[in-house]
């Protein structure tokens, strides 16, 4: 059961410097499945099919679901339980975080994950912020790690293909494949941890600037460093200051960056220099950042 | 310190009685007469042309104090029961954002918890300000949803669904409103229970007294209290029976649950225990000093309980 306040024997004073997540990153990997079957007998069939269509008539959108969700994909259930190692990925918390919706009402995909970790985690589920969402559960993991009695967090980011969108999506959002990245973060009493700034209002004009001045706040020292940067931010030139730069296929919806991170999660995160996560959602003009190794 | 700054509830003037609604819904009349005689049913907030964005800004524009700390306001956050509330790329949220002239406000929605996650948002919005370097910074919370299906409706035998929403303004530091404690606990098994699974919701009302008893009891103690000590409990209003029978369980006098808005707003997803706190404030049921107890449970398997001192 998660409670507030921490049980007794718990540590007395939070660790790390206002800014900082307490935590580090434990593993990073990524999972692409191809088109899923959508299971559902005949009355569960009818039973969703009404409850989404009625939710369309809400927004005077008049499509069959087949047309808002169709019968080959994945739901978050099913991409949680093929990336979740349950002998292994005991945790405190269990958050989801994803950009595109999960139209399967019978079910909540953060309970029955739960479930396969023996009802032990708190369960998070964030969304409605575009491909940014991720850093928002990030921040997240910190606060709970910071004030709760939290060790040990089970993040999954994830965007499915098989969700159609009823309108038009920035190129950097859309999905085509169902991908799932699972990150364990680990309580950490290191002073530097990892450290997330999120910006709002940032028209695309003046990304370039912004994202200079967050680095320069997150990355203090002059030492080159290691930039993974989402589809959101393709058209942005090399940072002169970054040692390397990794770019994320486009595609892979608000788990792009993330996929790229885990690709290359050994080097990167061996490699002693900061390893810095950014990803800007232009439909909402948000920027976000991570630093997530080094400091 | 997590604190209540400002709470507001919003009951929609449009109103169907329970009977209006079981005859769209095609309910067998004895199945209305349970819902108004034992549940406590009679009528429930419905406005089928509103939109969630019309809901949410009403709730929103309830809190008087909101136009004086708006520069304040920096985390918006919708807590909901259902996972998903418009077509992708639809966002409701992100346009109430804009029209209450929120911009700089970093917006998200959270839903793991079903009708429990308002009470999650609370908790969330507090170490979230906590970690921040601003003192005086704010997170408002809206909590409100529209019932757009008939799925949503009426829950199995359990609960008329309506439209009541809240908005609360949750800060770091205040004398009034301090969150002491808070427990939750999500069961998996409960995760599919709308999936005609054979047995699950049986289940689900078997194993409720004991899972919202072990939050309730659990919250207490945490805060240091026995049950006598809690003035009040502000509960979801998933219906007046069921909150009868947990009182004789756990041995809490009934009078002090604030039942009052079951019968005329139904049940309001994530927004009833902050609709029940207006009420109780309004009322003067909650005096300086008191300790009182939030508690609500999702169909996703979540049972919650938080305790407050006014």
């Amino acid at each position: 059961m998660h409670v507030t306040p921490p049980p007794e024997g718990s540590p007395a004073e939070p660790p790390g410097a206002p800014g900082t997540l307490p935590l580090r990153l434990g593993s990073c990997r990524h999972v692409l499945l191809p088109p899923g079957e959508w299971e559902a007998s005949e009355d569960d069939r009818r039973t969703v099919t009404r409850h989404y269509e009625e939710m369309l008539a809400l927004y005077g959108v008049s499509l069959p679901f087949t047309e808002l969700a169709g019968d080959h994909r994945n739901t978050y259930a099913d991409l949680g339980a093929a990336v979740i190692q349950p002998d292994t990925d005991g945790a405190d918390m269990l958050m989801l975080a994803y950009s595109t919706p999960d139209y399967d009402a019978r079910r909540s995909a953060t309970s029955e994950l739960v479930g396969l970790l023996g009802d032990r985690p708190l369960p998070y589920l964030v969304s409605d912020e575009g491909t940014v969402a991720p850093f928002t559960a990030l921040r997240l993991a910190g606060a709970h790690a910071r004030w709760d009695a939290t060790e040990r967090v089970l993040l999954l980011i994830m965007d499915q293909a098989g969700t159609r969108p009823v309108g038009p999506v920035p190129p950097s959002a859309v999905v085509d494949q169902d991908s799932v990245v699972a990150l364990t973060l680990v309580r950490s009493a290191d002073p530097a941890g990892m450290r997330v700034r999120q910006a709002t209002g940032i028209v695309e004009a003046h990304v370039p600037a912004a994202l200079a001045e967050a680095v320069k706040e997150l990355v203090p020292s002059a030492a080159p460093y290691s930039l993974v940067l989402g589809a959101g931010l393709a058209g942005l030139p090399d940072p002169a200051e970054a040692g390397e730069v990794l770019r994320a296929r486009p595609g892979l919806g608000c788990t792009g960056a993330w996929a790229t991170l885990a690709e290359h999660a050994t080097r990167l995160l061996d490699g002693g220099r900061p390893v810095v996560l950014a990803e800007y959602d232009p439909e909402y003009e948000f920027l976000a950042l991570a630093v997530l190794a080094g400091s | 310190m997590t604190v209540l700054h400002a709470v507001a509830g919003y009951l929609p003037p449009g109103r169907k009685s329970i009977e209006e609604i079981a005859e769209r819904m095609e309910l067998p009349p004895e199945k209305v007469k349970m819902f108004r005689r034992f549940y406590g049913f009679r009528e429930v907030c419905y406005v089928p042309d509103g939109t969630l964005v019309e809901l949410l800004l009403a709730a929103a524009s309830a809190l008087d104090v909101l136009p004086g700390v708006r520069h304040r306001v920096r985390y918006l956050i919708y807590a909901r029961g259902v996972a998903e509330v418009a077509p992708y790329p639809m966002n409701p949220l992100q346009r109430v954002r804009e029209l209450l002239g929120l911009e700089h406000a970093q917006a998200f929605a959270l839903a793991a918890h079903g009708c429990a996650t308002g009470l999650q948002a609370v908790d969330a919005a507090g170490k979230l300000l906590a970690s921040d370097d601003d003192p005086d910074a704010l997170a408002l919370i809206l909590a409100g949803e529209k019932i757009f299906s008939h799925r949503m409706q009426v829950i199995s035998d359990i609960t008329f669904m309506g439209e009541g929403a809240a908005a609360v303004l949750v800060g770091r530091s205040g004398e009034r409103d301090r969150m002491v404690s808070y427990a939750s606990q999500t069961y998996g098994r409960f995760a599919s229970f709308w999936k005609s699974t054979p047995g699950s919701f049986s289940n689900y009302k078997e194993a409720y007294p004991a899972a919202l008893t072990e939050v309730i009891t659990t919250a207490a103690e945490r805060a240091g209290l026995t049950l006598d000590d809690v003035a009040l409990i502000l509960p979801h209003g998933v219906n007046t029976m069921s909150w009868h029978r947990l009182c004789v369980q756990i041995g809490y006098p009934v009078k002090r649950v604030v039942l009052d808005n079951i019968a005329v707003a139904g049940h309001s997803s994530c927004a009833d225990p902050f609709i029940n706190y207006r009420t109780a404030i309004d009322d003067g049921r909650i005096r300086p000093g008191d300790f009182y107890m939030m508690v609500a449970a999702g169909l996703s398997g979540t049972f919650s309980a938080m305790v407050f001192r006014h």
